[in-house]
């Protein structure tokens, strides 16, 4: 009797137990294709976002209902809004906000723990989402430390700085487990300071390597800028997760802009790596190849747009590829094994590019960078796309992007001969939003839904079911046909969608889950 | 690197900022205002030969702006109490500045460092003049065919004296965006049965239309099948002009309408 009795209150304390039934892997292997879970940012290391499961489909989807919906309850920085993709393992969903973790029962929504990181501050605006290796979840706080969790309790098990948070270095990223690495990211471009990404051993935190997104002084590319000390003060923050292929053992990711950020005049030159698409090998840190979307950065365009890896045939012949849809309003299908750029062609309305150069990168226009007396660029600041998650779907070939037509001016307002910070700005706005479908091999449009209204911020998922979820501009989760374009279901919820939605399978059961603003919402077929 | 969502708000402030000069300061490290102003005094009279008049630093003295121990300061709001070691014993320093003083100081340089974050709130736009009010006038009257719905001495007199040039130039481009939003979209939605609601459009979406009628009321459509939906935005014309202006046009127009006193 008092063994069943302690049997039971084990049972009823530990919320792990109910859990531990189930062993999902999270090794490299498993995590290289996705099936019916989601276990990193993008579901699996390719960063498509595209799941096989097919119970929720072009028939079906009209049957979708809402299961549960969890609302977070605490305000930061960046206001009550879950912008990061939730994660799914073994039935439990992990998620953040800037310096906080939840593990919530992915069937029914209910808290399993809550952790609360105390901050000593950063330039808040969002908080990507977490990483999951075996018993342990990995986040970034907002004052630049990694934090590794026990993934049944949410009790801290270690932490470890990667940046300084004095010096405007704040942490927003996802991370990504590679190995035994956990490979993080920086955010923050209000100062002149370098970018990194960084890799931590999984057990222990220590730092195992740190590569600066610039060259080292006396590289051949430390030649596209005019001095070393406006190198090393050049930016290229590393603030959206990457990818990664594990038969190539390359990790993929973009930097962000130029610093200082829109007054260039004293960076003349390619400034690389910001604004690059960067090739790593994650086990040294070691740079393979690399590819610049957008040389010169002065909007503050970056090119930090998730490389999304597909396998394709061009010519006839299988290919490994990369795609990004930059957020300077070009889309480019690269070699991934070399960095060649096969397509180099915009997306959406652009005005500031003089042509592309013998590699398939954009010239900028002199004239369109920023002036005294303003310049009409298009797109604006906030890009032609962002960090919203694009999606892949090798069933239909298409690469879908949330494309936004944009303009503003950009003035310079320091015209000191040595600018520090951003140096000037752009001002208002003209925006129309679409949801883009692009054929993979050429960026040509194949359809384009445009939103009735401008603004939004959603990213996408696409399923084998032959549908794409994303949120519109409005404060509707939506499901297209990924073919065709027709919209096939909604669900109005009480904010816009602000994350990329996820799918996964449990107990035979699909489930569909968005955040909009502070909630979780979850659907399944009825 | 900053999201759609900062952006939004950036831009709404600094909109603000073209009438109400003063404006928050980002990102957490405030200043009082005649702290800083104290501050400069000491920093003109004490650091700025070898700083630099603008804290960027000389020949003789590093950048401050960038200074790690200044950053901590400001990012902790210190208020000098770890930058006063330095003031007495680095190389040339002997500076015996009381906790006033100090905090004086570091309110200044936490306001230097603030104003070159995102350019600084108080920034504005410069040479906004330069172009050519006679060739604005011509475009206005030709080219951009301003004058198909406006006049010079109509509805556009006295507009220099109203709006600063930034305010101006800002108008005539994007009309209809943040505080000079001043006429909605006209909506005009016919439901199957024939029976159709106009008004000004409050919100939209693939499935639902909300229009404000003349009566005062709101109203909410479903966009059913057989429903028609026609949208008219009344700045439709300034939009169209984004595809076509040269910066020139908008330099020339912006210094032509700054004329009209």
């Amino acid at each position: 009797m008092k063994l069943l009795t302690a049997s039971l209150l084990c049972l009823s304390l530990s919320p792990c137990a109910i859990y531990a039934q189930q062993k999902q892997s999270t090794d490299t292997a498993s995590l290289a294709k996705l099936t019916d879970s989601w276990p990193t940012y993008n579901g699996d290391y390719s960063g498509r976002r595209f799941s096989p499961l097919t119970k929720v489909n072009t028939t079906t989807v009209k049957q979708l209902s809402q299961a549960w919906s969890y609302r977070v309850e605490v305000t930061t920085g960046g206001g009550r809004r879950i912008s990061a993709t939730p994660i799914e393992v073994n039935g439990v969903l992990y998620f953040t906000v800037p310096s906080h973790v939840w593990a919530v029962d992915a069937r029914t929504g209910r808290k399993i723990w809550q952790f609360d990181w105390v901050s000593k501050g950063g330039d808040t605006i969002g908080n990507r989402g977490a990483a999951v290796s075996g018993d342990t979840v990995y986040f970034e706080t907002e004052d630049c430390n990694l934090v590794a969790l026990d993934i049944h309790t949410g009790k801290e098990k270690w932490h470890s700085s990667i940046g300084n948070p004095d010096l405007f270095y704040s942490g927003t990223v996802a991370p990504v487990v590679v190995k035994n690495h956990v490979m993080v990211g920086v955010s923050g471009d209000d100062f002149d300071i370098p970018g990194y990404i960084e890799a931590h051993d999984t057990e222990t935190g220590a730092l195992q390597w740190r590569w600066y997104t610039h060259p080292n002084p006396g590289d051949p590319e430390a030649k596209t800028w005019p001095n070393d000390e406006a190198m090393l003060h050049g930016g290229g923050m590393t603030w959206v997760a990457g990818t990664y292929d594990p038969e190539l053992n390359l990790y993929y990711f973009g930097t962000g802009n130029a610093q200082p950020v829109i007054n260039g005049l004293a960076r003349p030159g390619a400034n690389l790596y910001t604004a690059t698409i960067c090739a790593l090998n994650p086990d040294t840190g070691k740079l393979i190849w690399y590819f610049q979307p957008n040389p010169h950065d002065t909007h503050d365009w970056d090119a930090v747009q998730t490389p999304v890896l597909i396998d394709g045939v061009v010519d006839g012949k299988p290919r490994k590829l990369l795609a990004q849809a930059s957020r300077n309003g070009w889309y480019f299908l690269i070699d991934r094994t070399n960095g060649k750029a096969l397509t180099s062609t915009p997306f959406a309305k652009q005005n500031w590019a003089l042509g592309v150069d013998k590699n398939g990168s954009p010239i900028p226009n002199p004239a369109k960078m920023a002036q005294p007396n303003g310049a009409l660029v298009a797109p604006n600041q906030a890009g032609a796309a962002n960090w919203y998650p694009p999606s892949f779907s090798p069933a239909t070939g298409l690469f879908y992007v949330p494309a936004y037509d944009a303009y503003s001016v950009y003035y310079i307002y320091d015209n000191n001969k040595r600018p520090e910070g951003w140096a000037g700005n752009d001002r208002g706005g003209w925006m129309s939003a679409s949801l883009r479908a692009m054929d993979y091999k050429t960026g040509k449009v194949r359809w384009d839904h445009k939103w009735p209204s401008p603004g939004g911020r959603s990213g996408i998922l696409t399923t084998a079911g032959n549908l794409l979820f994303t949120g519109d501009t409005s404060t509707n989760l939506m499901a297209f046909n990924a073919t065709t374009g027709k919209v096939l279901w909604h669900a109005g919820l009480g904010n816009l969608i602000t994350n990329g939605p996820i799918t996964y399978e449990l107990d035979g059961l699909q489930y569909i889950v968005a955040a909009a603003g502070d909630t979780l919402y979850a659907f399944v077929l009825n | 690197m900053k999201s759609v969502l900062w952006q939004s708000a950036q831009a709404t402030c600094l909109l603000l900022l073209v009438s109400v000069p003063v404006c928050a300061q980002f990102p957490h490290s405030s200043v009082d205002p005649a702290m800083r102003d104290r501050g400069a005094t000491i920093y003109a009279n004490q650091c700025a030969r070898c700083h630099g008049e603008d804290v960027r630093g000389t020949e003789k003295g590093p950048d401050l702006i960038r200074s790690v121990a200044v950053l901590h300061d400001r990012r902790q709001m210190l208020y000098g109490k770890e930058l006063a070691p330095l003031l007495t014993t680095l190389p040339g320093h002997n500076y015996k500045f009381d906790d006033k003083q100090l905090a004086d100081l570091s309110q200044f340089l936490t306001a230097s460092v603030n104003a070159t974050l995102r350019s600084g709130y108080n920034a504005q736009p410069t040479h906004l003049l330069d172009g050519d009010a006679k060739a604005g006038e011509a475009y206005f009257n030709g080219a951009g065919g301003c004058n198909k719905c406006h006049s010079a001495t109509g509805d556009l007199a006295g507009v220099g004296k109203r709006y600063t040039p930034a305010a101006l130039q800002q108008k005539f481009l994007f009309p209809n965006y943040g505080l000079f939003v001043k006429k909605k979209t006209q909506v005009t939605v016919k439901m199957p049965n024939g029976k159709t609601y106009s008004g000004d459009l409050v919100r939209i979406d693939d499935f639902t239309v909300t229009l404000h009628e003349a009566s005062g009321e709101n109203i909410s459509l479903n966009r059913v099948t057989g429903s028609t939906v026609t949208t008219v935005d009344p700045f439709q014309a300034h939009a169209d002009l984004l595809d076509k202006y040269t910066d020139a046009d908008i330099h020339n127009l912006t210094t032509y309408l700054d004329t009209l006193k």
